[in-house]
């Protein structure tokens, strides 16, 4: 974790009382206009994650994740377990001599017309 | 017939620029599917064969690589009915609460107070990360191997897999939270984390 992000968990976002509780249950605690509520912000976080939204949603829900202190911290966990997956499943690559043999498989293969 | 030769040709030479560049991938997605090593570089042959034979039907400018992912899932779906797991198609199909599908993820009571930002995740070797996506029933982890690994958009996995991208995101969800119950709880019992405490917050009353 970079310093930026400690002081973001520490001093991000409103730490108003009893947001903890409505969190878990997805009150829709206000962050400024143009942000979206904590519920809103969870249920879209794979959408978020995952570069599926757009325009004003976009903006609502980055504008949550940015200003909250307690919805940052789910989607850091999504980010690191993304990495985790990348990581592992980029990490092979297909065998020299596979690659050889689908070569002069091809040469020898004429496409269909 | 006059310029057959040429046509050969080009036809070779677009596809070693378009399509042979996807091997990595196509052998990455071909081992998640497959039960060995052996018989993922035989559905990657199979698949770059078969994807060469049909070159002309491959419309240039759309995704090579979701065409070839395709050829190679329909191949392994092929294989497969012969010795078709019914355990994986019944885990999939289960249902599941309803309610699980947007909420707060249940890990987060267990790694708030320790590692809310998932930082054990990065502590997993590879291999025993690629063990718990090959445990995945084949519809989540499809899905969370086509958008988690190659970052295909939810309607090229939609398009590709036949299924709405409501079905998708379900996958994708479900297929998710499993893995990182599975990743947690390896970290648990590896020491990259301590259990949740909540645990040994039950107590008996009476105790």
């Amino acid at each position: 974790m970079s310093f930026f992000h400690r002081i973001r968990r520490i001093f991000g976002g409103r730490s108003s009382g009893g947001h903890g509780n409505a969190h878990a249950h997805g009150g829709g605690d206000d962050h400024g206009p143009g942000s979206a509520g904590c519920q809103e912000a969870i249920s879209l976080l794979y959408d978020y994650l995952d570069g599926e939204l757009e325009g004003v949603s976009l903006e609502r829900v980055k504008a949550h994740f940015e200003a909250c202190r307690m919805c940052y911290p789910h989607l850091r966990f999504e980010e690191a377990f993304r990495a985790a997956i990348q990581r592992a499943g980029r990490g092979e690559k297909a065998p020299a001599d596979l690659k050889a043999h689908l070569l002069e498989l091809l040469e020898s293969t004429s496409a269909e017309s | 017939m006059p310029g057959n030769a040429d046509v050969d040709a080009d036809r070779k030479a677009s596809f070693q620029r378009e399509a042979l560049p996807h091997m990595d991938a196509v052998y990455r997605f071909a081992l998640r599917l497959s039960e060995s090593p052996d018989q993922a570089q035989d559905l990657v042959q199979d698949t770059f064969l078969r994807a060469y034979r049909s070159w002309d039907q491959y419309t240039p400018g759309t995704q090579c690589k979701s065409w070839l992912f395709t050829i190679c899932r329909n191949l392994y779906l092929r294989q497969r009915e012969r010795g078709q797991r019914h355990d994986e198609i019944v885990a999939a199909n289960a249902p599941v609460g309803q309610a699980s599908e947007s909420g707060v993820n249940p890990l987060w009571s267990a790694v708030e107070g320790s590692d809310p930002e998932g930082e054990f995740f990065g502590s997993i070797v590879d291999a025993e990360v690629l063990t718990a996506i090959d445990a995945l029933p084949e519809e989540y982890r499809t899905a969370v191997v086509l958008s988690d690994v190659e970052g295909m958009s939810y309607d090229d996995i939609a398009t590709m897999l036949d299924v709405p991208v409501g079905t998708v995101k379900s996958r994708l969800f479900r297929g998710r939270r499993r893995l990182q119950k599975v990743l947690y709880d390896y970290a648990v019992e590896m020491g990259y984390l301590a259990a949740a405490t909540s645990e040994g917050g039950v107590r008996d009353p009476h105790g």
